[in-house]
């Protein structure tokens, strides 16, 4: 039997850092998935960046519960928007990310996020990265430019293919 | 189930066992594993995963990925349909919230024939090469006391249509499952749709 998610890399900040890369990813996997784990600079979205593209090409579409309405945006960034995260000293947010299908070529990537910044909402987002490349590289970012805070943990997986 | 080890076999050390696994280490499958994949090089209808009791065997609860598309003559999105061991009674209900890009919804089904919205996906008449995604989860769906619940997390981002959406369904049945039948509301799947059968323990 196939296992599915195989651990491929993880980093636990010992300082802020505006982005972390992941990079030189196999092909061999069917899917990836990031999670992230800890605390941003301030309050913001955060972006995963496909193979260093800076171009407008991730569309997304979202909805957020803050407890007193719900939202939904959709818009083209720079990256596949795929949570936010909170500020708060002793608040730890969190997402997890699934880009499916991310070596094929036949097709754009989508990515499927779910997450939190407790304090503030629950988010779920789908993107797509307008672009039929396999992806070598994941960028996590924040959208204004926040930096990801000492302690944040960042991991990427890997599920095999059958 | 390999055999791996023959060093407690009959020839070495003439003792009989009945089984064939004797001395070896009892075979416990992984956490998740991967069951079955199925990606088309084709148009297809649907796709079936089938005996899954034995394909399985040692998992509580089935994990069902998408990534698809539909050969639709108009632009827009489609759901993904699904029916269980070939009940197409009014046996499955489905909730959902979803975001459309300017505000969230919700929907409720009852008494259908299928679950009717586990996934999302755009025709070839939207953008070129844009796919919709699904993961599908099955909770405790080999039980036998207990209807099968499924939660889901699916969306498509095009011009026509895009879509994230939460949705949470039920089987009213206590049968353990044993196939899936997965087909869009309308029209077929397209090449390069992908659909992939994982077990959790």
């Amino acid at each position: 039997m196939t296992a599915a998610w195989v651990s491929l890399a993880t980093t636990t900040l010992s300082s802020s850092a505006a982005s972390v890369t992941f990079g030189s990813i196999s092909g061999s996997y069917r899917d990836l998935a990031v999670a992230i784990s800890g605390s941003i600079t301030n309050y913001d979205y955060i972006l995963l960046r496909y193979n260093s593209d800076t171009g407008s090409n991730y569309p997304y579409v979202d909805f957020i519960g803050d407890g007193s309405g719900t939202y939904s945006n959709s818009a083209t960034l720079t990256g596949a928007r795929v949570g936010r995260m909170s500020t708060t000293a002793g608040v730890i947010s969190n997402l997890v990310a699934q880009i499916m299908d991310y070596s094929a070529t036949d097709k754009h990537k989508t990515t499927l996020a779910r997450g939190s910044s407790p304090d503030e909402m629950t988010i779920g987002v789908a993107s797509r990265w307008a672009n039929t490349s396999a992806i070598t590289s994941v960028t996590a970012l924040t959208l204004s430019g926040e930096s990801f805070e000492s302690g944040t943990t960042l991991s990427l997986y890997g599920s095999n293919r059958l | 189930m390999a055999i791996k080890s023959f060093t407690r076999s009959t020839i070495e050390n003439n003792i009989f066992y009945r089984s064939m696994l004797a001395g070896n280490t009892a075979f416990s499958p992984p956490d998740e594993s991967i069951l079955a994949e199925e990606v088309l090089t084709g148009t297809q209808a649907s796709v079936t995963f089938s005996s899954l009791g034995t394909l399985a065997a040692g998992y509580q609860h089935l994990q069902l990925r998408m990534v698809t598309r539909d050969n639709r003559g108009i632009s827009g999105t489609n759901n993904i349909r699904l029916q269980v061991n070939s009940d197409s009674g009014s046996n499955y209900a489905d909730h959902g919230l979803y975001g459309n890009g300017s505000s969230v919804l919700s929907y409720a089904n009852t008494s259908q024939s299928q679950f009717n919205a586990l996934s999302i996906n755009p025709s070839n008449s939207d953008t070129a090469d844009a796919f919709g995604a699904g993961v599908v989860d099955f909770l405790d769906c080999f039980e036998t006391t207990k209807y099968t619940t499924i939660r889901s997390l699916n969306g498509v981002t095009v011009a026509a249509g895009s879509t994230i959406r939460l949705s949470s369904s039920v089987w009213m049945n206590t049968n353990a499952l044993d196939t899936l039948l997965i087909y869009p509301s309308s029209a077929s799947f397209v090449s390069g749709s992908r659909f992939t059968l994982i077990g959790l323990k």
